[in-house]
């Protein structure tokens, strides 16, 4: 099993056993059927995902749990405590099974959660080195590979020594050009393997360069886990109801500083539930919902990341604030709102009427201050009283990892496609311009997307650069609105360490920064929250689009199974779309033109039979269609054959080979490629 | 040949061995001849922390007109500055040679020329120091005058127009 796709089935298993406990913990309270649904979609979407990966034990723990939930599916019967007793048990030997896709032994990390200031534990930096170990494993494989070719060229090169004295000699025209078509025909087969061993090496190489930048930072949502924790156990120490709220924190940070960070979040919670957020009985006599609502938000906005801790409780008593500095001897006359609240970060002054094991002894906010004095950023506090407090920590980064998009542009007319990098988090969209609407107004270009007009603005003409052939418009979110981007063509995702550009070399105010590429050349990124306000309108040049193979659409909402009929199919030369719902694969078709579908069964919205019978009804209702599903009953193959599916693969005997042979056959009817 | 004699050209021998006193060696300077616009230059080797050849650089939109983009080098992004240009002199096209220069903030800094290099090794009283005006420290005193470049007034006037937002 390729290791590139271990590593998404780990990321998708932790992910959907941290689902399938919320939900089971959801379904418990309320016996709620839709709760049930999902859970049961997770449960299935995991066991599936295990199939496919060979984690039979996984996907037998998994059939287990589906089962001890299967009567409940027919009826409103509530859980009750030993069959939630049994459903915990069953998930917890499907989370130690997760746990040891990490090489951690079953009972290793189970236990309570400690909270401490030095609690990042999802840094799990073990199992990173794994990783990256095992990534550079694969690479001198393939160098190993490499070596071979490169012995079998020097045999080619003896072949062509013994043509080049054939013809030198004149001998026999006929056995030269024997020995030259030997020769060509090995020389193909030999690049052939080359190329792919290369481009195989280097995909190796790229992923071992992201695993070796992921143990030097963190993602920021890593902190998430501990802060909703300690607002629990803060909420249960004071009696309090409280609901949190976590945004953003896909940014990759230093782990000095998230260490740092997590301090000074960790005392903006419990100050919001110990003084911000109201006991149940008062919000609900001043018309609040009992249940208080704090809210985390970590965004990277230009150099700066953001770190966001609000509270919809009773706010700062600005008046008791006032008291106590002027109880300190200091002289706070002619000191407005806004002064009383700096006071406040540093002050040591605690507004709070009582001293918590948590809070109270107004340390808390010196602390948020001192973490900002300490990383060079600034720590601010604003509140209404009665309505809302914010603690705002905003840091400057030095180094962040974020995902991007990797598209290409004509920087210098004649020099070839640079590549330039975009943050994924904006991207909202991508097509290739032959499938959108365009109008020509007097603002420039526009597109339209999803009944919106977007402004259309040229990549290259944004850099400075005379506008280039650009095929293919990114949907971009830059804050205030979006904007469609042009650009020649996309390469793909991929994870980076973002370096920022020294100041005095003035750089175009669209370039955010630069990501060094494998080799150690620099990529410039650009800088997507400035579009918004200072893009230029450019107009786009004519488009020549390029597709020239077969583009086939893949259905899964399990990201393993996506993942992988990508790279095979995608190693065997066709253009993969990806979609993760039905709808998603409705909305592609309506964009795109694709050769074959692909598709999974159970999925979440409508599942893959509906899928197809909405297919058959619509324009290009004759299209081929293999399911890749779980479900291997002779009634689902039956309902398969009657909405005219063409191929049936069953998920536990996926191999590529069966993949590939079934896509090749259901393609080889059809003569021209799109 | 009697003894004395003997032990005599011995010695000589075992002395013609001996390392040139350090004292000598110390007082000299090795210099880095560079070529821009078709003109020589030299650059102190004790300014610059290495010579890289003809490395990729990524154009850099916008930016100072000096500047030919930015070199990535040991995992850090280094500006790299067309010294032909800043120096206001024809720059000829081609590939490009660089010299790292470390700058005080930690930084670094790689200054392009023409490909290839000369090395030489000067007795310090044969420059002719000068003020460190438009890039040039002073010159070394040859049959034709080579002007030697200051590393340090570039990177103080660097400093100075990030801080007042000229540009160059």
């Amino acid at each position: 099993m390729a290791k590139d796709l271990m590593v998404y089935f780990r990321a998708e298993a932790k992910e959907l056993v941290e689902k399938i406990s919320e939900a089971l913990l959801d379904f418990e309270k309320s016996a709620d059927s839709e709760v049930l649904t999902h859970l049961l979609r997770y449960a299935h979407t995991l066991k599936g995902a295990a199939r496919v990966v060979g984690q039979k034990e996984l996907a037998a723990s998994l059939h287990a749990f589906e089962e001890l939930l299967a009567p409940y599916r027919t009826s409103e019967l509530k859980l009750s405590s030993a069959a939630m007793s049994g459903l915990l048990e069953t998930l917890n030997q499907i989370s130690d099974l997760v746990k040891q896709l990490d090489g951690a032994s079953p009972s290793e990390k189970r236990g309570s959660p400690r909270i401490s200031g030095n609690d990042i534990t999802p840094l799990n930096l073990e199992n990173e080195a794994d990783s990256l170990r095992s990534s550079l494993r694969s690479v001198f494989e393939e160098l190993h590979t490499l070596r071979r070719d490169l012995v079998e060229l020097e045999r080619h090169k003896d072949l062509s020594e013994l043509l080049l004295s054939q013809l030198r000699t004149n001998q026999s025209q006929r056995e030269a050009q024997a020995i030259a078509e030997t020769l060509k025909s090995q020389l193909q087969v030999l690049n052939q393997k080359l190329t792919t061993n290369v481009e195989r090496l280097s995909r190796e190489l790229h992923q071992a360069q992201d695993e070796a930048e992921s143990l030097r930072l963190v993602r920021a949502e890593s902190l998430f886990p501990i802060l909703r924790r300690a607002a629990r156990q803060a909420s249960l120490q004071m009696n309090r109801k409280v609901e949190m709220t976590t945004v953003g924190g896909k940014v990759g940070l230093e782990t000095g500083l998230l260490h740092a960070v997590q301090g000074a979040l960790l005392q903006a919670v419990y100050n919001s539930v110990a003084h911000g957020i109201e006991l149940p009985q008062e919000r609900l006599r001043k018309g609040k919902s009992s249940h208080g609502n704090l809210r985390i938000e970590i965004f990277r906005l230009g150099r700066e990341v953001t770190f966001l801790c609000r509270d919809d409780g009773r706010g700062v008593d600005l008046s008791a604030a006032r008291r106590e500095f002027a109880a300190k001897g200091m002289d706070v006359e002619g000191w407005d709102e806004a002064k009383i609240l700096e006071g406040l970060m540093g002050s040591g002054i605690s507004t709070a009427s009582e001293v918590t094991l948590a809070s109270g002894r107004g340390i808390g906010l010196g602390l948020i201050r001192q973490v900002a004095a300490t990383f060079g950023g600034k720590a601010s506090l604003s509140t209404e009283p009665g309505s809302f407090t914010e603690v705002k920590l905003q840091l400057p980064w030095s180094s962040v990892v974020l995902e991007f998009l990797q598209v290409s542009t004509e920087l210098h007319p004649g020099t070839g496609l640079h590549r330039i990098l975009l943050p994924f988090e904006t991207v909202q969209a991508a097509m290739l311009l032959k499938n959108t609407v365009s109008s020509h107004g007097p603002n420039g270009e526009s597109l339209v997307f999803q009944g919106k007009t977007l402004r259309m603005v040229s990549l290259s003409s944004l850099l400075g650069q005379p506008s280039a052939q650009e095929n293919a418009a990114l949907i971009l979110r830059t804050g205030h609105e979006s904007v469609a981007l042009t650009v020649s063509s996309i390469r793909g995702r991929r994870t980076g360490a973002l370096l920022p550009i020294p100041d005095w070399t003035r750089p175009s105010p669209f370039v955010a920064g630069a990501v060094m590429d494998l080799d150690g050349t620099p990529k410039l990124v650009l800088d997507v929250e400035k579009l918004s306000d200072e893009a230029p309108r450019l107009p786009r040049k004519t488009i020549k689009p390029a597709w020239n193979r077969h583009r086939l659409l893949v259905i899964d909402d399990s990201l393993t199974t996506r993942t992988l009929q990508e790279n095979i199919l995608g190693s065997a030369g066709f253009s993969v779309h990806l979609a993760s719902s039905g709808e998603e694969g409705l909305e592609a078709l309506e964009k795109s033109t694709f050769s074959l579908i692909l598709v999974d069964v159970e999925m979440p919205g409508i599942d893959g039979f509906t899928f197809i019978q909405r297919l058959r009804e619509g324009p290009h209702g004759g299209l081929p269609v293999i399911l890749v599903t779980s479900r291997n009953s002779p009634e689902d193959k039956l309902r398969a054959e009657q909405v005219g599916v063409q191929g049936y693969i069953v998920k536990s005997e996926f191999t590529p080979k069966i993949l590939l042979h079934t896509v090749n056959d259901l393609l080889s009817s059809q003569v021209d490629p799109l | 040949m009697n003894h004395d004699l003997k032990l005599r050209l011995a010695h000589a021998f075992d002395k013609s061995f001996e390392q040139v006193p350090d004292t000598e060696r110390s007082v000299k300077e090795n210099l880095l001849v560079i070529r821009l616009g078709g003109q020589r230059f030299g650059l102190r080797c004790s300014e610059i922390s290495a010579v890289i050849r003809e490395p990729k650089i990524t154009a850099l939109p916008g930016g100072l007109s000096s500047l030919l983009g930015l070199l990535g080098h040991q995992g850090r992004l280094v500006p790299v500055l067309c010294l032909a240009h800043w120096l206001e002199l024809t720059s000829l096209d081609g590939p490009k040679w660089l010299a790292l220069v470390q700058v005080p903030d930690g930084t670094q800094l790689s200054l392009a020329f023409e490909p290839g290099i000369e090395h030489l090794w000067v007795d310090p009283q044969d420059f002719v120091q000068e003020t460190h005006a438009g890039g040039i420290s002073g010159f070394l005193n040859q049959a034709t005058p080579l002007p030697i470049i200051s590393v340090p007034s570039i990177i103080d006037r660097l400093s100075q127009m990030s801080s007042d937002g000229a540009t160059t």
